[in-house]
């Protein structure tokens, strides 16, 4: 072992590979820490989104589908923790640099899925949503967004 | 367990950069305990893609020098070993990081 130094022990062009191999440990962890199974399980509650949106829908629809989603926010999260336990991760807040990056980790998965609600909604608004498939059709495709994305990121970290 | 990293004080640099944890295994054990929390045994072999041998060796060093603890406790109906950074560790670790980041871009 080396013995106490003020100036730097490696290079410039070690320190900065050392802080790469940090990063991309913290990315695969956060993405690879989510088991194919977890985007299933949570995409088919979250398919059911547009079935309820269809079945319940009122004059003033965001007041239905801002507090639907925030429900479907927190169940999605709720559902992550015990599942880590079971898949051998016990997670915890983040707790370093980089917060908002890692939260974006898990967030970005909610991006194609709201695309294709919102999708769904343009086609309501264009008189398309009487059609009985169309809710059907929205749902699998946000289950199909949610899940294909979730494990095309897991899969894709996992094989860097 | 401040006593065991207080062992290790001396081959801290002021600058915060740490030899216990630069060893790149280290280094990847860290950083994965920071950013998942707990980390049972098994599931960090699979993260780290390394041999239980190796794991074993780096998670005893990190353990004696008193930047990571070991927790048993039931996964799977079996007893695992559960790994997490203590309150040392996780300053440890930050500030090498930063040390890192200073080599990286003197200021």
């Amino acid at each position: 072992m080396e013995t106490s130094e003020t100036g730097p022990r490696v290079s410039a062009q070690e320190a900065a590979a050392s802080l790469a191999a940090v990063h991309d440990s913290r990315r695969r962890a956060r993405r690879a820490g989510y088991p194919v199974w977890f985007w299933l399980v949570t995409g088919l509650g979250l398919a059911a989104v547009p079935l309820y949106i269809a079945k319940t829908w009122l004059p003033d629809p965001w007041g239905q589908v801002i507090p639907l989603a925030s429900v479907m926010l927190l169940a999605v999260t709720a559902i992550a923790i015990p599942l880590g336990a079971l898949r051998g991760v016990r997670g915890c807040p983040p707790t370093s640099a980089g917060v908002l990056r890692e939260v974006s980790v898990f967030l970005w998965p909610f991006v194609p899925y709201v695309a294709v609600l919102l999708a769904g909604g343009i086609t309501w608004q264009n008189g398309s949503w009487d059609a009985p498939l169309a809710p059907l059709a929205t749902a699998a495709a946000a289950f199909a967004a949610w899940a294909g994305f979730g494990m095309a990121a897991t899969t894709f970290s996992a094989r860097r | 367990m401040s006593t065991r990293s207080g062992e290790h004080a001396d081959q801290v640099g002021t600058d915060g950069f740490n030899p216990v944890i630069h060893a790149p295994v280290r280094l990847r054990l860290c950083a994965t305990l920071d950013a998942l929390g707990e980390v049972e045994f098994g599931r960090m072999l699979e993260l780290l893609e390394i041999s239980k041998s190796a794991l074993s060796k780096n998670v005893a060093t990190l353990v004696e020098a008193g930047y990571i603890a070991q927790r048993r406790a039931v996964r799977d109906t079996r007893q695992r070993l559960w790994l997490h950074l203590t309150p040392d560790g996780y300053t440890a670790y930050r500030k090498h990081v930063a040390a890192l980041q200073a080599i990286v871009n003197p200021r």
